[in-house]
């Protein structure tokens, strides 16, 4: 050997190969799923709203069919942004989520958690109370282009403050309270500056809403999960590895340092993205992570799509029910999510208990 | 393997944390091939920052090599290949199976020649591991769910999944009762007998002296003795090292047994130390 030792399992081993090889292609078939509801919560989410619609009708909308004109403007130009825009922050939060949860070895680790929404808050409030921006952004996205340059520039000081101080998951988490603290000492202060108006406009931005999505910003959010969800599985094993703990994982071979920044790189572009163009929204990036945990285990390479699946369909049913809770009104999406989610995520984590 | 790169040596190495040197330029004999070394010192000697820093884990001043490969000149990913490291700390929290545990070691860095393993090779190798240590059966449950000795031997295969040709070991036998330690030290004894080059981290003298051909003893950071454990451990080294009054005697079965008459108190006597005997042997 080296510490060698036979390659190959005896014949109780070889059995126990081939109920854990059954037990991948049920987890396989597992995230299949989540993604078959993931497409269903986008269905139901086109097909409902004041102007009730139906399956076929948004199918022939969609293929350019037999549909009428005024439904082609609602589904193109109103639902199918909504709709895709739910599904696409809903796996963005999500998926960001449960690379920090990992990457901070801490199960109520969530996007937010380091400062990422204060900061983004933070620099809506520059923009829609005072007036404060870039000057060649257009007016339309002057506010998203603030939360998102906040959003992501809280990333990088953190992770220069984390290095000064040592580095680790600790000095992480310690930096980002502090960040925390500070961004929304900042918006105290905005927003004691604001007027009335102001303050109004600001308020609602903060609530999260996926009505002011529209197909520019599906497919810029689109471009970012695109971007990062490969670089996320390239890492999984490594991710999987590092939940055996840092020390663990670097006597693999695994440079956790590194793991941990570029973690924390996408997870930040995500959450940011996310931010900038529907608002502040919780509890997704939280829970969506711990229900893939619950039905899959942490074996990144499922784990990581997992939960980007199922903050989509979290993402989905919670637009679903804000479209339907108050006749005639859409609630904010962030208020549905966290009313409605937190419940269920309670009681999923007490039946798990129980069983 | 050439005769070179079957020893391992540590010279004139340094190791500690910010403003807190441990290690303060300890050369070792040459670890040979097959070789069992025994690493052994009171609290807060600097035996598991040696072992950190051995691993890659802490920076290191020095010449730490194995054969021809330095810890300075090579990459984390092939030091890590050649020189694998249990730390103390068992994992705890990961929702994992013990076997996924144990591929996700081997995956983690890709093997120093040829291409990657594929999955099902991942598997197999990780599988045969556990087997050999006898865990097989428990391959399938979650981790979380072993005991400590159950999870302490998940471990080790984890450190010895990707084959490395020198084995640093941070206490294995600390959460382990007797069966398991028995266990545990019988397995980095077939390794080192394989051609493994092991170094062992244990605080019961009598156990070093038991598994152990190579006997290192540590005491605030500095090499206190070294050699065969019949020779290192003496009455005078215990009490130079440990502050302890103590005998070295064989057992019936020819073993050597350290029994503690009493502890030295230092400052009352600087020179030599007055007894205060513990109890009648």
């Amino acid at each position: 050997m080296n510490a060698s030792g036979s390659d190959n399992p005896g014949d109780e081993g070889a059995r126990i190969l081939a109920l854990y090889g059954a037990r991948l292609r049920r987890r396989a078939l597992l995230v299949g799923g989540l993604g078959a509801l993931a497409v269903l919560g986008l269905l139901l989410d086109m097909m409902t709203g004041p102007a009730g619609l139906t399956a076929a009708q948004i199918w022939a909308a969609l293929t350019w069919g037999d549909a009428e004109r005024a439904v082609q403007v609602i589904v193109w130009q109103v639902r199918l942004p909504v709709a895709l825009m739910a599904v696409c922050v809903g796996a963005a939060l999500s998926l960001a989520g449960a690379e920090m949860q990992t990457i901070l070895d801490n199960p109520l680790a969530s996007p937010f958690t380091l400062g990422v929404s204060a900061a983004a808050s933070f620099g809506a409030a520059l923009a829609i109370i005072l007036g404060l921006g870039l000057s060649f952004a257009p007016a339309g996205v002057a506010v998203s282009v603030n939360a998102f340059l906040f959003a992501f520039g809280s990333v990088l000081l953190l992770q220069a403050l984390a290095r000064r101080a040592g580095g680790g998951q600790e000095a992480l988490v310690l930096c980002g309270i502090a960040l925390v603290f500070t961004f929304n000492a900042l918006l105290a202060l905005v927003q004691f500056l604001g007027t009335a108006d102001a303050l109004q406009q600001f308020v609602f931005w903060s609530m999260g809403s996926l009505a002011r999505a529209d197909m520019r910003a599906v497919v810029a959010m689109g471009a970012v999960i695109a971007v990062t969800l490969p670089f996320s599985l390239a890492a999984s094993w490594r991710m999987t590895a590092l939940r055996l703990g840092s020390e663990r994982a670097a006597s693999f071979g695994i440079n956790v340092g590194r793991l941990r920044f570029l973690s924390l790189l996408r997870a930040s572009l995500l959450a940011s993205t996310a931010v900038a163009f529907v608002g502040v929204i919780g509890f997704v990036g939280l829970v969506g992570p711990h229900i893939a945990r619950m039905l899959i285990g942490e074996d990144h390479r499922f784990f990581l799509p997992a939960s980007a699946l199922t903050g989509a369909v979290v993402m989905s049913f919670a637009s679903i029910v804000s479209k339907m809770a108050t006749p005639g009104v859409v609630l904010p999406v962030g208020l549905v999510t966290s009313l409605i989610g937190l419940p269920v995520f309670l009681a999923l984590i007490l039946r798990r208990r129980q069983t | 393997m050439s005769a070179d790169a079957a020893t391992f040596r540590i010279t004139d190495v340094s190791i500690g944390y910010p403003g807190r040197p441990v290690i303060d330029r300890l050369s070792l004999a040459p670890l040979p091939l097959a070789s069992m070394t025994t690493l052994v010192g009171p609290n807060a000697a600097g035996k598991s920052t040696l072992l950190r820093g051995v691993a890659g884990l802490l920076p290191a001043r020095g010449d730490v090599r194995l054969g021809n490969l330095t810890l300075s000149g090579a990459t984390r990913g092939a030091w890590a290949r050649r020189v694998g490291f249990m730390p103390q700390s068992l994992p705890a929290g990961a929702r994992l199976l013990a076997l996924e545990a144990v591929v996700a070691a081997l995956a983690a860095s890709p093997p120093e020649d040829g291409p990657p393993l594929s999955q099902p090779a991942l598997r197999a190798r990780a599988m045969a591991t556990l087997e050999r240590l006898g865990v097989g059966g428990l391959a399938l449950e979650p981790l979380d769910a072993l005991s400590g000795g159950q999870r302490q031997l998940v471990a080790l295969a984890q450190a010895i999944v990707r084959r490395p040709a020198a084995l640093l070991l941070d206490e294995p036998t600390s959460a382990l009762d007797l069966r398991h330690q028995e266990q545990v030290m019988r397995v980095a004894r077939d390794l080192a007998a394989s051609g493994v080059i092991v170094v062992v981290v244990l605080h019961d003298l009598a156990l070093a002296a038991r598994w152990g051909n190579h006997m290192v003893v540590l005491n605030q950071g500095k090499l206190a003795a070294e050699g065969p454990p019949d020779e290192v451990l003496t009455p005078a080294l215990l009490a130079e090292v440990y502050g302890v009054d103590a005998r070295v005697e064989l057992c019936s079965a020819g073993r050597l047994q350290i029994m503690v008459d009493g502890v030295i108190d230092r400052a009352a006597s600087p020179s030599g130390g007055m007894r205060r005997p513990l109890r009648p042997c």
